[in-house]
């Protein structure tokens, strides 16, 4: 197609694709492109993120579409899927090819596939910075000629290329820009193959498909389009189709191979590396992480770092920001004056507390996902999945399950969500279950409250016992889960450890904004409505707690909860827990607040004297036992709402969903009541 | 044959042949592993996964993918 022909008209933003394999820098350009002008949300009917940004250049205006990081384009997995059939069937623009040139002959690997399909292409060529302290030489303009393709040296992490891309694709833009894509070929013997296989499948596939294209892909065995050829041939053609076939078992292999050759041969004339360097030096630092006794450590330590650090960072920005909400309600509570008595209720001991339990979990989220993003960015986050898959494995998991178990000491929701990394399906679906096992921050939050208040110096104890029960939990249930209902091999460890980077705090800081965006707009909007809620059932219908309609809900399932020793106050906390984590500790302080003359939620989280007062009242209401059975249930309770959400949209399946609510209900009340028996026997 | 396993750090070898099925000979040739690639043994201790480092990559193996990869020393 003549690069001509791709002119859009001045009102029409022109659009363009960002594909690339992991760790080529692919957010950093999205970035350095786009700056706030971002947009996150799902991939149409799919679980998987998209995210979108429009910029402008030289007057025009353009549309970016980050593809899935993927290192290829099969069917295999549904990121991958996603990447290839929104350039087959949304036919953007242009398709930015990222491309790490320190390692460019595994990264050139995604363009072999992307130079296939009908849009045109630019290769950014990426960490040029990188490959220029390796006294890696690439000559670009040769790479270029080789290609067929426009070549943008970069090193997006410095801002060097962001520029020259943007004139690149101003150029494709106004056809001003050759595009003549060389191929991959493949050996003669194919070629024939390919020419049958192509007059074959001639008006049965998709306009949209490229013939060659779907030649390789039936070599291969491409589950999706092998689908749609099988679907759309008749039958006796496709018996003849799957003869031919059948010669080639290895077809993906051979296809593989002969991409790589290409990317060789091109690599071959363009790349120079000083003599004698194979292979590069491995880092100190890098042998110790990846050994399996230092690696251990090494991880250990930077794990607890970064949780000190989420925390050191989260803490103080979480006070702060609830003690604007007190100086909040101390304002709204003198322009209310006069107003009816329930609405200033409503807003000041329902909304604002609310709105500060939202607010104190942000400052914790975005904290933790700084961690997050600069040890990826520093490429510790692969090394990280590599020493823990032989502990993981224990669990009959692989250590890509690490992080998301790990994220889910932060939010469960990013744990069930992180799942994601795991390529085998049976894998994944086990690590989804089991991450609702890991205490939050809001459950820790909790639950650290009520063990400081009733153990003082005994709470390190409890919090010892609570982690070995979780241990405990997560082996038995991988065991439950593997023994008896899915039934699943090891999904095995396949990963690129990418080089290490000095971090981009640039890319840092729109990682945290944009999910932390993310996380005030579903999590925030759901704190705020429960407690809200919690208010309004425990206001209604006599403006009594006492008589409220939660009362009557808890009074009903007082017979369980005495068997862990609690009253129809507390069930009805357990229960705010359901909905969200954070609404439990917010549902006790509006629960037992509104026996005080004092605002409720402020006076929780607020400052520390009334936070004792608080605490003194706890003390006179509930037995050490009691407050036992509370700290367990709580810690093995039922997912909450954000939870069981996340766990129906990744397990797609309302069984499993379901059967994780009954099976964590039931664990809840199985631990309170052996922790308030344990209670009654010490205490 | 011999599996990739069978090669200490620092040794070198060619790869033969990659046994498995469709997905997963796809994932690791997605990686790097071919046919004809020849590759040099990172790190390898008796147990857990492998470090293999080809086609200017770093890529970890857990044990038993790296079992299906028959290689050829050189």
């Amino acid at each position: 197609m003549a690069a001509s022909e791709q002119t859009a008209p001045d009102d029409k933003s022109f659009v363009i694709a960002l594909a690339g394999q992991p760790n080529t820098g692919k957010s950093t350009v999205f970035n350095r492109l786009t700056g706030s002008r971002q947009h996150v949300g799902n991939w149409p009917g799919k679980t998987v993120e998209q995210k979108t940004g429009n910029f402008r250049y030289a007057g025009n205006e353009y549309l970016l579409v980050d593809l899935p990081g993927t290192y290829s384009l099969t069917a295999n997995s549904l990121e991958e899927r996603i990447s290839r059939s929104y350039i087959i069937e949304e036919q953007p623009d242009l398709v930015i090819a990222m491309v790490d040139a320190s390692q460019l002959e595994r990264s050139l690997y995604i363009l072999s596939e992307l130079i296939m399909l009908p849009a045109p292409v630019i290769l950014a060529l990426n960490m040029m910075d990188v490959a220029k302290e390796q006294e890696r030489k690439i000559d670009v303009n040769a790479l270029e000629k080789a290609l067929g393709i426009k070549v943008v040296p970069m090193s997006a992490a410095r801002n060097q290329g962001v520029k020259e891309l943007q004139d690149a694709i101003a150029e494709m833009r106004w056809g001003r820009m050759q595009y003549n894509p060389q191929k991959p070929e493949f050996k003669e013997e194919f070629v024939l193959l390919f020419k049958d296989i192509k007059k074959k499948i001639a008006g049965i596939i998709p306009s949209s498909y490229p013939a060659d294209w779907a030649a390789v892909k039936l070599l291969e065995g491409d589950s999706e389009v092998v689908k749609v050829v099988k679907e759309n041939m008749q039958a006796k053609e496709w018996t003849k189709m799957e003869e031919t076939l059948s010669h080639y078992p290895d077809g993906v292999l051979l296809a593989a191979e002969s991409r790589y050759n290409w990317i060789k041969e091109i690599s071959e004339k363009v790349v120079s590396l000083p003599a004698g360097t194979k292979v590069p030096l491995r880092s100190k630092f890098d042998r110790a992480a990846t050994h399996p006794v230092w690696g251990n450590f090494i991880a250990l330590a930077i794990m607890m770092g970064a949780l000190m650090a989420a925390m050191v960072i989260g803490m103080p920005a979480a006070s702060a920001g609830m003690a604007g909400i007190s100086v909040l309600s101390g304002i709204l509570s003198n322009i209310m004056t006069g107003m009816p008595v329930w609405l200033t209720a409503a807003v000041i001991d329902g909304l604002v507390p609310g709105l500060g339990m939202a607010l104190a979990m942000l400052f914790f989220v975005l904290a933790v996902f700084l961690v997050i993003a600069v040890l990826e960015d520093v490429g510790y986050m692969a090394r990280l999945s590599y020493v823990t898959d032989r502990f993981m494995q224990r669990l009959g998991l692989q250590g890509k399950a690490f992080m998301p178990l790990f994220m889910s000491f932060c939010c469960n929701v990013s744990g069930v969500m992180g799942t994601r990394v795991i390529d085998s399906g049976k894998q994944r679906l086990i690590a989804i279950i089991l991450a609702p096992i890991i205490p939050c921050a809001a459950v820790w939050g909790v639950t650290g409250f009520i063990s400081s208040l009733f153990f003082s110096s005994g709470a390190v104890i409890i919090v010892a016992a609570m982690l070995a029960a979780v241990v405990l939990q997560l082996v038995l249930t991988s065991i439950l889960l593997r023994r008896y209902v899915i039934r699943s091999e090891s999904g095995g460890l396949i990963m690129e450890l990418p080089p290490y980077h000095k971090p981009d705090w640039k890319n840092v800081a729109a990682y945290v904004w944009v999910r932390g965006k993310e996380f005030l707009k579903r999590a925030g909007s759901l704190i705020v409505l429960v407690t809200m809620a919690i208010w309004v059932l425990s206001y209604l219908p006599n403006e009594s707690i006492e008589t409220s309609y939660l009362a009557s809900l808890g009074r009903l399932l007082e017979p369980v909860g005495g068997l862990m020793g609690m009253d129809w106050r507390l069930i009805i906390c357990l229960m705010a827990g359901f909905v969200s984590k954070e609404a439990a500790l917010a549902s006790m302080a509006v629960v037992l607040g509104l026996g005080e003359a004092a605002s409720s939620l402020t006076v929780l989280l607020g400052a520390t004297v009334e936070h004792a007062s608080l605490g003194a009242y706890l003390m006179t209401m509930i037995s050490p036992a009691t407050a036992l059975a509370f700290i367990f249930a709580m810690l093995f309770s039922v997912p909450c709402i954000g939870t069981v959400g996340a766990i129906y949209s990744e397990s797609r399946s309302l069984t499993w969903t379901l059967g994780a609510v009954l099976y964590y209900t039931l664990t809840s009340i199985v631990a309170g009541i052996i922790a308030y028996h344990i209670g009654l026997i010490i205490f | 044959m011999e599996s990739i396993t069978a090669l200490k750090a620092g040794e070198t070898g060619i790869v033969e042949r990659i046994t498995g099925g469709r997905s997963f000979i796809s994932r690791v040739s997605a990686m790097g592993f071919t046919g004809n690639v020849e590759f040099t043994m990172l790190q390898n201790f008796s147990r857990g996964p492998l470090l293999v480092f080809l086609r200017d990559s770093q890529i970890a193996l857990g044990r038993g993918e790296a079992e299906k990869i028959k290689v050829r020393r050189i």
